[in-house]
């Protein structure tokens, strides 16, 4: 979910992705990256991310990612998912 | 779904373009690396590079496939490094699957295959209805015969159909680019001017003939070649096109060849075809045009686009009823005609199955053979397969590994056994009859296939043992046993004597179909035919085309013909008749018997000239045969046989009674002798009575020609130069067919020979493998056992002892097998009584023979693994632990 998220944003590579998270999780969460390209590998090939590949200023092939229609659809719907359960897991925590 | 369409292309192309794969992988992470190391270089490392790209590669992979790919490659090194073993097996299942493959491509080409013309499947044959093995004369005994007449009628009437062809046999004729050179024995067919346009069928080259080529008024005198003819005979020679050759005589011009596939419809006669309307010319019997009586056309259709066969049959249901031209004595019908005419395939389809039946037990035994066999090798492969399962090898994937072996040896099984199939071709055409020549039982798709099955299911049925047995190894966890070569439970032979015992009592049921099938031929030879057919030659002549008016003329050709063959050396007496012995057609005549008044309709005659009885050897019962007394003055004579006798004359002296035909009561015929019966075509048959006339006296065409020669050496020599004395007397006469009574008999009990003789092989090829079986099994036995042998001989066995203990062991197992197998011929006796000539239901006597036979045969094998057992060193067997 939060690779589909990160994604989300438009045009990203694998690095831009792992940094992203970090970033803006203050640091907290960091995407490991021997999970990330295994799961990068495999949204695309459940057709929900495309990749093309390009070449950076430093003259390297990037492949970078988009999310596709499918993505969108399973973020929002994962996304619909994880509020609802953080949000029983708080009622639960914080009844008394 | 969509995922996994993605996911296999990805594989797919992973196994393509694995290259650029690994380069887009290593060149995505070591772009992050890069960037990592230059914005972020403190944080922690990376972690494993080559771990993550495994993680990644897994998902190109077809992780299934390769993992089978490895256990095909490993199984393949296994089967490799033990090559005796391998090759042994690979041999057994080629010879069971190439005999499978053998007889399936006789059955493709006969019941699978349609024919190779344009939309088979909307094809009709035409038919008698319900009519098999009638006895009734007036009618012909072969259902989808009709006459000219008939046919044009269909054709006039039946509005369901696009168009209806009419095919007739012409057997036996004779081919000659020059006069002088001839082909004989070719066949082919009389078809009407539609056949090659309504059935589709190409050219190779030049045309086919047409509407107009056949017209009924003056029929162009064309012929079209069959492609294998124009192949084999001619050498595919392009030029024959146009070129003026002779059929029987007859000149025709050759304007085509057809198409390679096209071998005719299934009935005989595949070699040309030449237009319906020269029949007067190329086929003996006068202009059946426009005789309603003579049967000889088949009748193919064509049904009109979106006609079903059931519309077709009920327009001829109503069209027959209404058709006067010739008796109908049962309704007509209409049959899918994609597989063309079953004139064989009524003739041997039952033999085939029974053959069918006998191919598959052999394959049973050769199956139940190389489990043993596989089984036996398990015994070392113990060791291998406890370790695998210690380091962790799954009992699936341990099963799965055996399996693929079976696998793999099936496939090299069924590979060898196609090439032992197209082998065999040779052999079948060889031992199969005449009439087989024109079907194509080349190895197509459906044999190919066929095998693939075949290979599939026997690599099933023996791989089930060895896989069973070496999951349950992995449950007993052979580490601890396997070091030690003493014998465990009984039980872990119990499965590899079962497979003994089947394929014992499988090769004492074919042996036994083999004994009972050369059994009936030797009857059938040894039959008394009421003829002695040694040392005779037989001609058929083409009388017809002497073109005689008069009966007269005949007899003075009879007489010149006679003068000039007898003058040949070694020849002991010559005859000619209308009918000659094994030929099979018959005149008729209605007649009255002095003092009863009952008309006898179609009583069988045979116009024959003075020795033919003498030449023939029948034997005389009561009375005298033809004399020189027997002049065209003389009072007329017959010479009847039992059959006669015993219906009209019963209890009573036949000699010198009387009998006269119908209308000629002024002219009675005196009875003068009576003679055997004798057999004319089906050995089956019972006699019906039958009338020889004097040729002098009855002067009318006759047909053949006999002779009785000294001995077999003048045999060889008369054979050559019997033929151009006849064509000498008068070119005219054109003799075919020129062979001896023991070759007529032959073709007559072509479908017997081709039963016996196949199914001798088969029984020889069961005995084989069933004797191997139990010396493999023994021998296994004997090595496994040394230790104990050795044991028992150290403490004092005498190896008289040791043998027979062994030898004890193979009767265990063979007797039981023996039994079943006795058992089985019990059961299947029933279903091939109907081939057998004169079977004497049950045989004890044989079946105990055979019994016996296979008993001792069996023991043989296993005589000397167990004469190698008693020999065993004590010292030596005892030193190998």
């Amino acid at each position: 979910m939060l690779i589909l998220k990160a994604v989300s944003r438009g045009k990203t590579h694998g690095y831009a992705i792992a940094e992203w998270i970090h970033a803006v999780s203050e640091e907290t969460l960091q995407v490991e990256e021997g999970a990330l390209y295994p799961a990068l590998h495999r949204l695309e090939l459940r057709g929900m991310l495309d990749s093309e590949w390009s070449v950076s200023e430093t003259n390297r092939r990037v492949k970078s990612y988009r999310l596709t229609k499918d993505g969108r659809r399973r973020l929002a719907a994962e996304r619909e998912y994880w509020q609802q359960l953080t949000a029983g897991t708080m009622r639960v925590l914080e009844s008394s | 779904m969509r995922e996994l369409i993605r996911t296999f292309k990805l594989r797919v192309r992973a196994l393509i373009k694995r290259r650029q794969l690994e380069r887009d992988l290593e060149d995505e992470l070591s772009y992050h690396l890069e960037l990592r190391r230059a914005n972020a270089p403190s944080r922690a490392p990376f972690g494993n590079v080559t771990l993550i790209q495994e993680a990644c590669r897994e998902m190109w992979t077809f992780n299934r496939v390769e993992d089978v790919w490895r256990d095909v490659r490993h199984g393949a090194r296994i089967l490799w490094r033990a090559p005796i073993h391998t090759l042994t097996i690979v041999l057994l299942l080629a010879i069971g699957i190439g005999a499978n493959g053998a007889i399936f491509s006789l059955i493709s080409a006969l019941f699978i295959r349609d024919l190779p013309v344009d939309r088979p499947e909307e094809l009709v044959v035409i038919s008698r209805m319900g009519r098999t093995g009638t006895t009734e004369p007036s009618l012909p005994a072969n259902p989808w015969i009709f006459s000219h007449p008939l046919f044009e009628d269909l054709r006039k009437g039946l509005s369901s159909v696009r168009g209806l062809v009419a095919i007739g046999d012409l057997a036996n004729a004779r081919f000659a680019l020059e006069r002088n050179e001839e082909l004989s024995d070719i066949s082919g067919s009389i078809v009407s001017g539609n056949y090659f346009e309504l059935l589709g069928i190409r050219m190779a080259i030049g045309r086919a003939f047409n509407e107009t080529d056949d017209s009924r008024q003056s029929p162009n005198a064309v012929m079209v070649l069959s492609n294998a003819f124009w192949k084999t005979h001619l050498g595919g020679d392009v030029g024959v096109i146009g070129r003026r050759v002779f059929l029987s005589g007859q000149p025709l011009t050759v304007i085509g060849v057809a198409a390679e596939e096209h071998h005719g419809l299934g009935s005989a006669g595949g070699d040309f075809w030449v237009p319906l309307n020269l029949q007067p010319v190329v086929r003996p019997g006068g202009d059946l045009r426009s005789n309603s009586g003579s049967a000889w056309l088949r009748i193919i259709g064509r049904l009109k686009p979106g006609v079903s066969i059931q519309q077709a049959q009920a327009e001829l249901t109503v069209l027959s009823s209404q058709l006067t031209g010739e008796s109908l004595a049962s309704a007509l019908q209409a049959e899918s005609g994609r597989k063309g005419f079953g004139n064989l395939r009524g003739q041997y389809g039952t033999s085939l199955q029974v053959l069918f039946g006998a191919v598959g037990l052999l394959l049973l035994m050769a199956c139940a053979n190389v489990a043993s066999l596989l089984l036996a090798r398990m015994g070392a492969r113990q060791r291998e397969i406890a370790v695998r399962q210690a380091l962790g090898c799954s009992r699936a994937r341990l099963i799965r590994r055996f399996f693929i072996e079976s696998l793999i040896l099936a496939g090299c099984g069924g590979l060898l056994g196609l090439v032992f199939a197209a082998g065999a071709r040779g052999f079948i055409l060889k031992v199969a009859p005449e009439s087989f020549a024109s079907v194509d039982i080349s190895l197509d798709s459906n044999v190919l296939l066929f095998t693939i099955v075949v290979s599939f299911v026997a690599a099933i049925l023996f791989g089930l043992a060895p896989t069973l047995r070496a999951s349950q190894i992995a449950i007993e966890g052979g580490l601890k046993s396997a070091s030690r070569s003493t014998t465990g439970a009984p039980s872990r032979y119990a499965l590899n004597k079962a497979l003994v015992v089947i394929q014992v009592a499988l090769s004492v049921a074919l042996a036994a179909g083999a004994v009972l099938f050369g059994q009936s031929l030797y009857r059938l030879y040894s039959i008394d035919p009421g003829f002695d057919r040694r040392h005779v030659i037989t001609a058929t002549l083409n009388t017809r085309a002497l073109g005689y008016r008069n009966d007269e003329q005949y007899a003075g050709m009879a007489k010149r013909l006679l003068d000039r063959v007898s003058a040949l050396p070694g020849i002991r007496s010559v005859s000619v008749a209308s009918s000659g012995f094994l030929t099979g057609t018959f005149r008729t005549l209605d007649v009255f018997i002095e003092g009863q008044e009952t008309l006898i309709d179609n009583l069988r005659i045979n116009q024959v000239s003075r020795d033919f009885l003498a030449t023939l050897g029948v034997r005389i019962v009561a009375g005298r045969v033809f004399s020189a007394a027997d002049s065209p003055a003389a009072p007329r004579a017959a010479v009847i046989n039992e059959a006669f006798a015993r219906s009209y004359f019963a209890g009573q002296n036949a000699v010198g009674k009387r009998f006269w035909p119908e209308d000629e009561r002024d002219r009675p015929i005196e009875i003068i002798g009576v003679v055997k019966d004798s057999k004319y075509n089906d050995f089956r048959e019972a006699s019906l009575p039958l009338a020889f006339l004097p040729l002098e006296q009855f002067p009318g065409r006759f047909n053949h020609v006999q002779l009785r020669v000294e001995s077999d050496r003048a045999l060889a020599g008369v054979m050559s130069s019997v033929r151009q004395t006849i064509l000498d007397v008068d070119s005219r006469l054109q003799p075919s067919r020129v062979e001896t009574l023991d070759q007529s008999l032959d073709r007559i009990i072509s479908r017997d020979i081709l039963l016996a003789r196949i199914s001798a092989v088969f029984g020889a090829l069961g005995i084989l493998i069933s004797c191997f079986g139990v010396y493999g099994m023994i021998s296994y036995l004997v090595a496994s056992r040394t230790a104990e042998i050795g044991i028992r001989l150290a403490i004092g066995a005498r190896p008289g002892q040791v043998h027979w203990h062994v030898i004890r062991n193979a009767i265990e197992v063979v007797a039981p097998g023996v039994a079943i197998g006795v058992v089985l011929i019990l059961a299947g006796e029933r279903l091939i009584e109907s081939f057998l000539f004169e079977a004497r239901g049950r045989d004890v006597l044989t079946h105990a023979a055979i019994a016996g036979g296979i008993l001792f045969t069996a023991l043989l094998a296993a005589y000397f693994p167990a004469r190698a057992a008693a020999r065993v060193d004590p010292i030596i067997a005892l030193r190998s632990e």
